[in-house]
């Protein structure tokens, strides 16, 4: 597990993919405090916020090639008659994939310590926001291995890694779509005969179901500094699902002899 | 016919074998989508089991200055409610917290709605798929309300505030105190609590300018304000501990002048505060009053001619002022008095009260009276007396200025101004009590760089930051890229 670990993680070095993402990031970060600087004003909260943003772009470059190069290469072969099992080989290509994200946290803690040098103000809540980065980081990650375990193409993959971190970024909307669809539509035909404000909570606990199941809202809380547990177990059991439902695509292409 | 026999054979032997293969790959793909099934469902049931055992009980604050958390006193309050609050949010609950306003107020109401014992429920409700929801808050449709706010309902009444109100910024976009907590629970207290709540009174029926403002001011500290109107009266009520003479215009009457003077030697306290605006008008009941305490208050204005005083120079009524007398742990000589009445102390037989004062001006400043000047010297702006008598100790509270108490400034310069923090503190020392913030106003962290890089570290910095650091990354790329092609 630590060899397949290693190599992989090595990898991200011996081709320009780790340098890209870990330049693109540093840009990106570089350019908020810098700016920051400038205008005398620095908040390392806004520069997370901003970074966070921009993951859907990030993530894809990290897992895009994970599981996807291995077929293309037919070294997939190698993973199914390694002496490890399959589940140890998808865990250690995450942890290779957390392990570049962890370098690209390095690089907003660096900047925390450049602005602090300066006479910034950290406060407290700032490692609130980051736990709730890296967690949201984290997430992304185990679909990109999920999408990278789907094809051979790792344009492919990027782009649907991409396409669904996008989306699931909307989850907020489609979830006060569907509130005020469900609104409308149960008033318009009185469902149920059911009263207004009636109508309304019924409306409000669909959304609310469907918000459930995204992990921005979960770490609401921790956007106005307060840490709780619940979103990062929440966010440990979807890492646990993407990576599952990983192993179980791969261990079926294994005995299907596709 | 054996070359046909064969190729029945061969073909059979594959049908076969595919049909093996087809079942087992559907055995392997119904397993997986049912194990992935059973292991979804197992998450969901162990997060939603997690969330109600734990109901968020390990839970850290960490925001700036507890910002997300009732204080203690808060907790007090609410506990005590005699009566059912609803706190109705008039929007949709926004989905990202960091990016509204909205944040300093949502996890704030949990923790009411927690501590409340079932006496505050908090709701968000969008008035434009429920428009029902203003009529059912204001039966009569008088009201406008506006998307956005919070309303508190207390059986039939209840109280609007807006966001905006309960953030102080400087310039518009900076924010400086958060008074969510004071706004919100000064609201409910005042609505909802059951228990007596330590009363101020202030003078009424002189045209005294409004003191919403200052309401609000005296409500972080727990007090509620009362209006007192002597001219039907024989005596002020029993429980008054504290009357507030808030800048009247006119006159009071003989027989006031009289309650307020039997009020003062029966131990009784009063803040005053003057107005300049009617420097024609006569106060001889007021001064009157004054006189029992030894100090007067003219029709003279108070000048400064210090330069490093003034905001404008070319506005020498408006000043900054400093506190000579420690009544309050605000360290602070910026003061904003505006348009002060010069303020003497008589030289009375009277020697047994005490006069002090609190506020001055510059040495520089002056007093002004239409064409004539005074000699440069410090003049009073506030006045602390006290006199012994035979049921305790009279205390009077007197301010040349309505800047510490009146809507007009205190609107504009907020209720985390210095002079509103000011006013609250003498109005602690005055009840009697400690001074301490009960639900205080939460500064927000400052991310202003302090001090302010010079332009060379700027400069350094955003080479470094922007070209240097993300080349180094960029160029290690593309060498590790050459590499590679050219093996």
């Amino acid at each position: 597990m630590i060899a397949y670990f290693r190599r992989d993680f090595i990898s991200y070095f011996k081709t320009p993919i780790g340098y890209i993402v870990l330049g693109i990031v540093a840009l990106i970060g570089g350019f908020y405090l810098a700016n920051g600087i400038g205008y005398g004003y620095v908040n390392i909260i806004e520069e997370i916020y901003f970074i966070q943003n921009t993951l859907f772009l990030v993530i894809p470059l990290i897992t895009m090639r994970l599981l996807s190069e291995e077929k293309k290469n037919g070294t997939d072969v190698l993973m199914h008659v390694s002496p490890i099992s399959l589940n140890r080989v998808v865990i250690a290509k995450y942890f290779s994939a957390l392990a570049l994200f962890s370098i690209i946290c390095c690089i907003i803690v660096f900047h925390a310590v450049v602005a602090y040098s300066i006479g910034a103000t950290i406060t407290a809540d700032t490692f609130g926001f980051f736990v709730s980065f890296f967690f949201i980081g984290s997430v992304y990650l185990s679909i990109g291995i999920l999408a990278s375990a789907l094809t051979e193409n790792q344009i492919i993959s990027a782009i649907s890694c991409l396409t669904v971190i996008f989306f699931s970024q909307f989850i907020p909307v489609l979830a006060g779509q569907i509130k005020s669809f469900t609104f409308s539509f149960m008033s318009s035909f009185n469902i149920f005969g059911l009263s207004s404000a009636n109508t309304y909570k019924i409306a409000s606990r669909l959304e609310k179901i469907i918000l459930w199941f995204d992990p921005y809202s979960k770490f609401d809380s921790y956007y106005a500094g307060i840490v709780t547990l619940s979103p990062i177990i929440f966010s440990i059991s979807i890492i646990f699902v993407f990576l599952f439902i990983t192993y179980r695509v791969i261990e079926k292409r294994r005995w299907s002899q596709k | 016919m054996n070359i046909r026999k064969k190729i029945a054979k061969m073909y059979t032997d594959h049908l076969i074998r595919l049909s093996s293969r087809d079942e087992r790959t559907r055995a392997i793909k119904r397993y997986s989508i049912i194990s992935v099934l059973v292991v979804i469902t197992f998450l969901i049931i162990f997060n939603v089991l997690f969330s109600i055992i734990t109901d968020d009980r390990i839970r850290v604050d960490l925001s700036p200055n507890q910002m997300a958390k009732l204080t203690p006193y808060s907790k007090e309050l609410i506990s005590s409610l005699d009566q059912d609050v609803r706190i109705i949010g008039l929007f949709d609950k926004p989905n990202d917290l960091s990016q509204s306003i909205h944040q300093f107020f949502v996890p704030l109401l949990e923790d009411y709605e927690k501590n409340s014992g079932g006496k505050i429920t908090v709701e968000y409700i969008d008035p434009s798929l429920r428009p029902g929801i203003y009529l059912e808050i204001d039966p009569s449709g008088n009201e406008t309300f506006l998307p956005g706010t919070y309303v508190i309902v207390v059986g039939a009444s209840y109280r609007i505030i807006n966001p905006d109100d309960c953030i102080v910024m400087r310039n518009s976009y900076l924010p400086l105190y958060n008074n969510v907590e004071p706004m919100f629970t000064g609201t409910i207290v005042q609505m909802a609590q059951s228990k007596e709540l330590r009363k101020i009174y202030f003078l009424s029926g002189h045209r005294e300018a409004s003191h919403t403002m200052l309401d609000t001011v005296l409500s972080f500290s727990g007090f509620a304000t009362e209006e007192l109107d002597l001219y039907l009266k024989e005596s002020v009520p029993e429980d008054c501990q504290l009357i507030f003479v808030n800048a009247p215009l006119e006159d009071i009457s003989a027989k006031e002048a009289q309650i307020l003077i039997d009020y003062l030697r029966g131990g009784g306290k009063i803040i005053f505060s003057f107005d300049y605006s009617t420097s024609s008008a006569k106060f001889d009941n007021i001064n009157l009053l004054m006189a029992e305490m030894n100090v007067k208050f003219t029709n003279s204005i108070v000048a400064e001619y210090n330069s490093n005083y003034l905001f404008n120079v070319s506005e020498r009524f408006i000043f900054k002022s400093s506190i000579v007398r420690e009544f309050t742990d605000i360290k602070s000589d910026n003061l904003v008095v505006g348009y002060s009445r010069g303020l003497e102390i008589l030289d009375s037989l009277d020697t047994s009260s005490t006069v002090t004062a609190v506020i001055t001006s510059s040495p520089n400043s002056r007093l002004i009276e239409g064409e004539v000047q005074s000699e440069e010297g410090a003049r009073n702006i506030a006045l602390y007396i006290t006199k012994p008598t035979s049921n305790g100790e009279a205390k009077l509270f007197v301010m040349g200025t309505a800047y510490f108490t009146s809507d007009n400034y205190l609107s504009e310069a907020g209720i985390n101004d210095i002079n509103s923090l000011f006013i609250k503190k003498v109005t602690q020392f005055m009840y009697g009590e400690e001074q301490t913030d009960l639900v205080g106003s939460k500064p927000f962290p400052n991310y202003q760089l302090n001090p302010m890089p010079t332009i060379r570290e700027q400069s350094y910095w955003s080479v470094m930051l922007m070209s240097i650091i993300p080349l180094a990354f960029l160029l290690s790329g593309m060498i590790v890229y050459l590499k590679r092609k050219n093996k």
